[in-house]
């Protein structure tokens, strides 16, 4: 299994404001066809090359540009999702760190493709010396003509940081923020590109989606429909981390490989040398997957086989030795404090559910809290409004339903 | 805490390109990042300026953990 850079090719080439250097290495060719061509075919380009959401929805882009482009209300906005808040997900910083004119490339064809004026990326707080290189980036791109009333006519960027909360990676929450409300989801539809920022037509996509809209562009969906497999064209950056020897950003054909690959030749293998108890392949949300079902293929659908999803395609390992229980706890202290509110399943659930894992983490659980822990997880997962809450309880449901011994274990040395 | 100082309260507003709606959550973040918190005569300024009720504008920033409302102390 070889590591194909497509999106990373130019990572770390170039100086980061330096857009002639980026311009000699074959950069804005996607810009300049997207103007001959006009923001139609744009559209109907990218609907052939099959590009789907990279952020953990996996909705085909084409289509979201194609309804906000239809929609006639204006001023239309295009967001930039850099607001990656996935436990185990560190893909984005790398292209917005090392190639951070392809992302703006991205932006302004999106933009020109829907017919946007104002655009925003949005900017996780905790990067801050990212959020600082793309304020130094907006003005030099203003003054080459890239921004403000350049070739594609006005265009503006706001680069926005955001102020902390998780749930404001969700495409509605994000909205919200940058209207300078709470970051809260809501019900769709009508969906962002229907009534989006300001009640006007919006598009959101993740970084890594729009790196690869210049890549399409450039070279014509043709070429980029042979990368990857039949249904899933392109390549996805896979953030590895948990217990193993060699953390990092990888980027891999669709389908090259297997899961079980990408550990051993990547990531060399856990730290320990023990063998491996679990992994959540699509980021802290993800359904975990037990060392017996590694060997499915890194497709959406290859890995929505063995019973999870590909998501942000953050790929957390961990180790035997590690119980069930742990892992759980560890995830449920994240998530139990950064839902909304906004719905009651998701509000109440996360944190009963941080309870009754902290009560067995604790060693005090019993047969009706392992029942329970099961209900409210099934109910969060049926009735939350948005992807935090049916997602969270995955994790804990594949626990139970994997290591359930961990947990009987804990039961079992209760004092009666 | 860095002292509130109007004269650099008005150039990020420049910077910002002025004071609108579109941009009020860039702006603040902007006034966090200078000030160490979001300073009350800010908040009223924009309040004022924007249409939107100083308790809205309030509701929000104390709902995000990296705005502060009150200096460090």
């Amino acid at each position: 299994m070889k590591e194909r850079k497509v999106l990373t090719r130019r990572v770390g080439k170039y100086e980061p404001l330096d857009l002639k250097a980026y311009k000699d290495m074959g950069g804005l060719g996607g810009l300049r066809r997207a103007l001959d061509i006009g923001p139609d075919s744009v559209i109907e380009e990218i609907k052939l090359s099959g590009l789907t959401g990279r952020g953990g929805a996996g909705y085909p882009t084409g289509l979201k540009w194609g309804s906000a482009a239809r929609e006639k209300k204006t001023p239309k906005y295009f967001i930039c999702n850099a607001d990656e808040g996935e436990l185990g997900t560190f893909k984005d910083k790398v292209l917005l760190d090392g190639d951070p004119w392809a992302v703006l490339e991205g932006i302004l064809i999106a933009a020109y493709a829907i017919g946007a004026e104002q655009a925003y990326i949005y900017i996780k707080g905790e990067y801050e010396d990212t959020f600082n290189l793309w304020g130094k980036l907006a003005v030099e791109a203003k003054k080459a003509g890239l921004l403000g009333k350049g070739i594609l006519g006005p265009v503006g960027l706001q680069v926005a940081r955001g102020k902390g909360p998780y749930i404001a990676g969700e495409e509605f929450a994000l909205i919200s923020s940058l209207e300078m409300r709470r970051a809260m989801s809501r019900l769709k539809p009508p969906y962002p590109s229907q009534q989006g920022l300001f009640g006007k037509p919006t598009v959101v996509n993740n970084v890594e989606t729009i790196a690869n809209v210049p890549v399409i562009l450039a070279e014509g969906a043709e070429e980029y429909l042979k990368l990857g497999v039949k249904d899933e064209p392109g390549t996805r950056l896979f953030s590895l981390s948990g217990d193993v020897k060699q953390s990092g950003v990888y980027e891999l054909e669709m389908g090259s490989g297997t899961l079980r690959e990408l550990i051993d030749e990547f990531g060399k293998g856990t730290i320990s040398g023990r063998p491996i108890k679990a992994v959540q392949p699509g980021g802290g949300t993800s359904a975990l997957l037990a060392a017996d079902s590694l060997d499915c293929s890194l497709t959406t659908e290859g890995i929505r086989k063995v019973g999870s999803s590909i998501g942000t395609a953050g790929v957390i390992v961990y180790e035997q030795g590690k119980s069930g229980v742990d892992i759980v706890k560890g995830l449920m202290e994240f998530y139990g404090v950064e839902s909304c509110g906004r719905c009651v399943p998701c509000r109440i659930g996360v944190v009963r559910m941080k309870e009754i894992v902290e009560r067995f983490s604790d060693g005090k659980g019993t047969p009706e809290d392992l029942e329970q822990l099961r209900q409210i997880g099934k109910a969060c997962v049926v009735a939350s409004t948005c992807g935090m809450g049916q997602a969270f309880p995955l994790p804990v449901l594949s626990a139970l339903e994997l290591f359930g011994e961990d947990f009987e274990t804990v039961i079992s040395k209760v004092p009666a | 805490m860095k002292e509130f100082k109007r004269q650099a309260y008005q150039k990020l507003v420049e910077q910002s390109g002025g004071v609108s709606v579109e941009s009020l959550f860039v702006l603040l973040g902007r006034v966090q990042d200078t000030f160490g918190c979001v300073p009350r005569e800010v908040v009223r300024d924009l309040a004022a300026r924007t249409g939107f009720s100083e308790a809205l504008i309030y509701g929000a920033l104390t709902c995000y953990k990296d705005f502060d409302v009150r200096p460090e102390r």
